[in-house]
């Protein structure tokens, strides 16, 4: 199905002993297709949705990995390919697990590795209010993976529930109210507290705060910070927020169409971005300043993102780029490669330029 | 001195519910200038929708009632006026953009329909004018063959094509002030941008007059000329753009500011924080709304409800704006003082 699968990308070797100590996960390959299905008896299907083609990065232990993009880019089935909450089509995912103590590839688990992965990887997700079921208890909420996986007796879990919501910044007394007794920045934090429950050593959090207001979304990106410094988690966080992006994430990875267009440091990424689609989005996001507002220059992209389903030839971006050459973009699939050290890019005519 | 072409005055807007009344919108005043891009910002339930819903009059009774107050545009009453002549006005000398292009048009029509009902309703025109009229604007909008796309559904169009035929509709007959309300919040970064470029050109080219109403600060500082704060149903500041993002005086404008992730800050500086959520606009604190979360708060705000006083040139409302340097406090924290002095 795939036919970009066995394509030469950054990141090659497979090899388990390969993964070095300070590497917790490693992402190889990964693809991620939806089939499109047609006839009501006999269902034959007539194409794909290519959400995530040939995806390749690692996540060092203890930071936080940003995966940015558009609504489509396929960041967010990234996400939920990484911890097998979506099947991958194909490609793996090596992780090193504290629970099993060995590393395992997620996309080939057996039932029992994946239930042990459960308590490795945990996720939050972006509406608090359709996360949390609204017939349960906070309590309830919370100890529901304590008692899936059959940790601690119940009082202990009381015990677990309340010392949890005072990790978060609630109140031990909230533990017996509702959901909807709470706002939305308040779910977040039992979102979180439920992620929070088994000790995980890797949390994904996919746009945790993009339904939150301005003040709201502070304190909870204060608060992530604060438990990532305490229980030294490593954050894959999610997000089309470039601001937010910037703020809590050590690197950065640029989607485009399913596809990684550049990752680096969060600095270098930010300072001096090469790919034209991180220029043209980078160049997009307001900052909060007349007089910058004033002196910057927008780079507009022309017309929409093409379908997953039937992406452009060559460079899936040269249909929108404002430098793409005919004969080579539009033919040619550019590969990442690393042009500074730690800076990936796949384009063919990379450049620097400032436009922050 | 130019005659304000809109001018809202002591504006209350309640909505009476099981729990009690909301005070969505209680006691606003501002005004805007023929040509003046005013942004209106918030959170959610700082009463900043309900204010365009009030001078568009599209507050349904008995649920919702403007209260009190009067919304002068270009000298006349709006809320004086008998339906039919308010419906001149809509459309017409005002016009509005919503947050969701695709519930604000009718999925049963086509786009052509739509553009050409508002045309023909306000400019008296044919049939045939009105279609050439409906075209021009699309290709205003700059939808590529816009005289072909008339024929076209608004399913078949993108999320940011959408919201250009709301821009060419609420354009279509050159109001004197248009109302967007949140027209990027449902679209992606790149494309909001392009609507803005739109705006921003259009609105220069004609003379417009634009009350922006968002919560995202940053597109308020690339478009508009002046800015007001809202908070709980009151305006807390209002001021030029570039007073109001520079030195605000009011704690909860410059909190805000200070809460904010920005695109050009390089050092990963601990945010400022306002404790605590907006208050229920239900059940309001007794004087200031904003003192419950104000790390500056003393005896008087608790009793009284500031108004808005005009210091350095702009408006607010706080008891103390004027011995509080702000200015001088670093909203980011310690974090940030740290860090340059070590660079």
């Amino acid at each position: 199905m795939s036919d970009t699968t066995g394509q030469a990308v950054a990141v090659t070797s497979v090899d388990v002993s390969d993964l070095p100590d300070d590497v917790i996960m490693r992402v190889n390959h990964l693809v991620k297709e939806f089939p499109i299905s047609k006839g009501v008896f006999y269902r034959k299907q007539i194409g794909a949705v290519k959400a995530v083609t040939d995806i390749s990065f690692e996540v060092k232990k203890g930071e936080t990995l940003g995966l940015v993009g558009e609504s489509g880019c396929g960041k967010s089935t990234t996400a939920r390919a990484v911890m097998r909450l979506l099947e991958p089509t194909s490609g793996d995912v090596w992780f090193r697990s504290e629970s099993l103590d060995k590393v395992v590839n997620v996309a080939k688990a057996n039932k029992e590795e994946m239930r042990a992965l459960r308590e490795d990887i945990q996720i939050v997700f972006q509406d608090p209010y359709a996360s949390l079921n609204p017939r349960m208890t906070v309590a309830s909420i919370i100890a529901e993976p304590l008692t899936v996986h059959g940790a601690l007796d119940k009082r202990s879990r009381i015990d677990k529930v309340k010392d949890l919501l005072k990790v978060v910044g609630l109140q031990p007394e909230h533990a017996n109210r509702y959901p909807h007794e709470f706002s939305g920045g308040q779910r977040q934090r039992i979102g979180i507290a439920r992620a929070l429950a088994l000790n995980p050593s890797f949390i994904i959090l996919d746009e945790p705060v993009s339904a939150l207001d301005v003040s709201i979304q502070a304190q909870v990106l204060n608060l992530l910070d604060d438990l990532q410094n305490e229980f030294n988690l490593t954050y894959l966080f999610i997000a089309h927020d470039l601001s937010v992006v910037r703020h809590i994430s050590d690197r950065v990875a640029v989607m485009y169409l399913g596809r990684m267009v550049e990752m680096a440091d969060r600095d270098a990424l930010y300072d001096r971005p090469f790919h034209p689609y991180t220029h043209a989005l980078l160049s997009a996001v307001p900052i909060p300043d007349p007089t910058k507002e004033l002196a910057r220059e927008r780079i507009l992209l022309q017309g929409d993102i093409p379908s997953p389903a039937n992406p452009p030839s060559g460079c899936r971006f040269h249909t929108r780029c404002p430098i793409a050459q005919e004969g080579k973009c539009d033919v040619d699939e550019p590969q990442l490669e690393e042009l500074e050290p730690g800076h990936w890019v796949a384009c063919h005519f990379p450049e620097i330029k400032n436009v922050i | 001195m130019t005659e304000p072409l809109l001018k809202v005055d002591n504006l209350r807007t309640y909505f009476s519910t099981e729990e009690g009344v909301v005070r969505a919108v209680d006691g606003i005043s501002f005004s805007v200038n023929p040509g003046e891009r005013r942004g209106v910002v918030g959170e959610s339930g700082s009463g900043k929708s309900v204010t365009a819903m009030s001078i568009m009059r599209l507050i349904e009774p008995p649920a919702g009632e403007i209260v009190t107050g009067t919304i002068d545009f270009r000298g006349t009453n709006l809320l004086e006026l008998g339906e039919d002549e308010m419906q001149s006005v809509r459309g017409g000398q005002i016009a509005m953009i919503f947050q969701d292009p695709m519930t604000a048009l009718n999925p049963v029509y086509t786009i052509g329909d739509q553009l050409m009902e508002t045309i023909m309703l306000h400019q008296g025109v044919s049939k045939r004018e009105a279609r050439d009229i409906a075209a021009t604007a699309l290709a205003d909008v700059q939808i590529p063959h816009a005289a072909a796309r008339l024929e076209d559904y608004p399913h078949q169009f993108s999320g940011g094509m959408r919201q250009r035929v709301m821009i060419a509709m609420g354009l279509s007959c050159n109001p004197d002030l248009l109302i967007a309300d949140e027209p990027t919040t449902a679209l992606d970064v790149t494309t909001q941008a392009q609507i803005m470029d739109l705006m921003l050109n259009l609105a220069e080219d004609r003379g417009t007059a634009v009350l922006l109403i968002t919560h995202d600060l940053g597109v308020v500082a690339g478009f508009c000329d002046t800015v007001q704060v809202m908070y709980a149903g009151g305006i807390v500041e209002s001021g030029t753009a570039d007073e109001i993002f520079h030195n605000p005086q009011h704690p909860y404008t410059w909190g805000l500011l200070g809460s904010m992730t920005r695109l050009d800050e390089a050092q990963q500086i601990r945010l400022h924080s306002i404790a605590g959520a907006p208050p229920s606009v239900i059940d309001l604190p007794v004087g200031c709304r904003f003192r419950p979360r104000c790390e500056f708060a003393q005896e008087i705000c608790g009793r009284v409800l500031p108004a808005l006083r005009e210091i350095e040139g702009r408006t607010v409302a706080c008891h103390r704006a004027a011995e509080l340097d702000l200015k001088a406090l670093d909203v980011r924290g310690a974090a940030a003082r740290k860090s340059e002095v070590t660079s």
